[in-house]
């Protein structure tokens, strides 16, 4: 990974830098998409349509500076350094944002904004489990004969975000009296949410959620493992099964998972959660670049509590959450 | 200096890595612990984000402009801090 580099680190300390989603700075419709394509139009893809894909230097009014998409160290330095003598050349007034433009950006809004600061925030990982020896022979066997480049696959892992506000993390604990032993089903929108679009194969690439016709079983039980004046302490069982038959991408993901969580009663928040599902998947989808290995497979995911400096990134799936927005100015 | 100091040392680092790590569930799976262990990524899988990366080109913009300094944007299909 380039970014690790410890001269490219020290190189972004002379930037303000920021990491998007680039489909929709290159299609939207709003300023800050606008204000993208000022600059990603005289970019490296300018000769392309399809992606913008890349890293880029830009003015804050859009000036470009310099572009390039690439995870060669070399090549990086080359862009920022000479992006940074294009800069030492503007004067103040051909750099920064017009007043009015500044408060167009400002007041946008993005389902960025509607983090859940008060409520509940699970970072999701998810990455392959090791296969039967067979199965993992012949994974490498397809591996070896894959150009070196495309050899990434091998290890891959993705990572998501799960968020509830306070009233749906609530749903996580018993409804009534807490007492030691009192076991209850955690509620099926809260549950089956987590399935459609968590439990999903994103190893390799973005992946479609599933319908709420594909849940075939979406459950956890929750169990009251303890209680004191403070805290609640929660264990969770369950398991899930989605699958797609037929049509262009017919699929499946099948788990077990468990987990465990700890509320705090007067903060009103989950100081700890975590749940692990761990199962099998098949098939694919059109971007989750599976071509290569559609047959089940075992896969893993953990969804842990977000630490506190963790990127305030929206879930994919948050448009389908179901939220009205709350910070839409 | 404290005798068992080199003793007690290591004890607590023991126990503090039994207890650090949050419990898959009250009596948790061998399956579950490993798959937690192949599954969350090291500090080297990490290290991009030893950049204070913004979340957003809106936030990389406008604080760039408010501390008069370049915007380093870093764009992929899906956000490169969550699901590319």
């Amino acid at each position: 990974m380039a970014w690790s580099n410890p001269r490219l680190i020290e190189l972004s300390e002379r930037f303000v830098p920021c990491a998007d989603e680039v489909w929709r700075l290159q299609n939207g419709k709003d300023f800050e998409c606008a204000l993208f394509r000022r600059f990603s139009e005289q970019g490296h893809y300018r000769e392309h349509e399809s992606t913008r894909q890349g890293v880029y230097v830009a003015t804050p009014n859009g000036r470009f500076l310099g572009s390039v998409n690439t995870r060669n160290v070399d090549k990086l330095e080359e862009v920022l350094r000479g992006a940074l003598a294009k800069w030492e050349a503007l004067s103040p007034a051909e750099r920064s944002l017009p007043e009015k433009e500044r408060e167009e950006l400002a007041k946008l809004w993005r389902w960025d904004d509607e983090y859940p600061e008060d409520g509940l925030v699970l970072e999701v990982l998810v990455r392959d489990l090791p296969r039967t020896e067979a199965a993992q022979r012949a994974f490498e066997e397809r591996q070896r004969r894959m150009p070196q480049w495309a050899r990434w696959t091998d290890g891959a892992w993705n990572r998501d975000w799960a968020w509830f506000r306070k009233e749906e993390a609530q749903q996580w604990l018993p409804q009534g009296g807490i007492e030691v032993g009192r076991e209850y089903p955690v509620p099926a929108p809260v549950v089956e949410r987590l399935v459609r679009y968590n439990l999903v194969d994103c190893v390799r690439g973005q992946t479609d959620g599933y319908r709420a016709d594909d849940v075939e079983r979406a459950e956890l039980t929750a169990r009251v493992e303890a209680v004191d004046d403070g805290s609640v302490s929660l264990s969770f069982v369950g398991g899930s099964r989605c699958v797609v038959e037929g049509g262009d991408w017919p699929r499946s993901f099948v788990t077990e998972i468990e987990g465990a969580a700890t509320w705090d009663r007067e903060a009103e928040r989950f100081t700890a959660f975590e749940l692990v599902a761990v199962g099998e998947r098949s098939g694919r989808t059109r971007f989750n670049g599976r071509q290569d290995d559609e047959g089940a497979a075992p896969i893993g995911v953990v969804l842990r509590l977000a630490a506190e400096d963790a990127p305030h990134v929206a879930p994919v799936a948050v448009s389908r959450y179901g939220w009205q927005p709350r910070a839409r100015r | 200096m404290n005798r068992f100091a080199p003793l007690v040392a290591p004890l607590l680092m023991t126990l503090w890595v039994a207890f650090a790590v949050s419990p898959c569930g009250a009596q948790e799976s061998t399956s579950c612990a490993e798959a937690r262990e192949f599954v969350v990524p090291d500090l080297d899988e990490l290290a991009a984000e030893t950049i204070p990366w913004r979340t957003t080109f809106r936030q990389g913009a406008l604080e760039a402009d408010a501390l008069d300094r370049p915007v380093l944007l870093w764009a992929m299909n899906g956000h490169p801090l969550g699901c590319t």
